[in-house]
């Protein structure tokens, strides 16, 4: 379990950057809102928590990929930070979008090349 | 425009400070994951989640800054092993302090006993009261110039500490 937990966590590692830079290239959105679209996943394995996602925002925010800007809600709904993807970070998930095509493709080929042996 | 302290509860607020005293981050970072976990925590509630099961799911407080601290590496503060060495330099000027001033006010009482002993006793440059006021005062002065010395060994021991124990973070080339 230890071990399958560790594997999980390296893949969620390398392709949650990507998969935010995803959810906010359709459209603006903060934190807990990035957090349930993840969760919306059938599998359940991109169920992540407040300190996971955090931090990955503010390193794209710090890399000029994202923009945050704080905006008030309708009635007394609280302030959120409002995350906005930059023209460098469509450029960045482009990329990452394609890296990550060519890996899976690879992946696939080694496991099809282990089926004919 | 952030969330304010006052749209939180008590059990929030304590959570909140409790996470915040185990980051090992610098202050303007620590205050905006405070601040974002703080909205995070506002906008569950909004959408109905009451916070005892919002709280119990983000994890204790240790939990929740144990990851945050290990997600957040490059921004932590390092510690740098010399600052030790400026720990020793403070705790051996406090040593020194105390030294000097135990055998200065033993020096001063002793003296002073010398100076107000009966004629009987004999002592030094006579019994009148400026004699004794021009002894006691050339010791303050004395003792001082002994101090300074270790006070000023304590007091860069202590804030040589204090820097080498927050340096900024390294930062990628």
């Amino acid at each position: 379990m230890e071990a399958e937990d560790r594997f999980a966590r390296q893949i969620k590692k390398g392709i949650l950057e990507m998969l935010v830079l995803n959810l906010l290239a359709r459209s603006p959105g903060y934190g807990y809102q990035l957090l349930t679209r993840l969760a919306q996943a059938p599998g359940g394995s991109l169920q992540i928590k407040e300190g996971t996602l955090y931090p990955i925002l503010y390193r794209l925010e710090e890399e000029g990929l994202l923009h945050s800007d704080w905006q008030t809600g309708p009635g007394r709904a609280a302030p959120k930070k409002i995350y906005t993807i930059t023209p460098q970070g469509i450029r960045r998930l482009e990329e990452e979008q394609r890296l990550w095509k060519q890996f899976l493709g690879d992946v696939q080929y080694i496991e099809n090349w282990e089926d004919t042996l | 425009m952030k969330t304010e302290s006052s749209d939180l509860q008590p059990a929030v607020k304590r959570y909140l400070r409790a996470v915040a005293r185990r980051l090992c981050l610098p202050r303007k970072i620590r205050a905006q994951v405070i601040q974002d976990l703080a909205t995070g925590i506002c906008a569950r509630q909004e959408a109905g989640e009451p916070y005892e099961a919002i709280l119990r799911d983000m994890g204790t407080p240790k939990q929740m800054a144990q990851g945050l601290n290990e997600e957040m590496k490059e921004y932590r503060y390092r510690k740098s092993p010399w600052r030790y060495l400026f720990l020793v330099l403070a705790i051996a000027g406090i040593g020194g302090l105390v030294y000097t001033c135990s055998i200065q006010v033993l020096a001063c009482f002793l003296l002073t006993q010398a100076v107000n002993q009966p004629p009987a006793l004999g002592f030094i440059g006579g019994a009148d009261g400026p004699t004794a006021i021009f002894v006691t005062g050339s010791t303050t002065a004395h003792l001082l110039s002994n101090l300074l010395p270790f006070l000023a060994l304590v007091i860069v021991g202590l804030v040589g500490y204090i820097l080498l124990k927050r340096l900024k973070p390294k930062t990628e080339e």
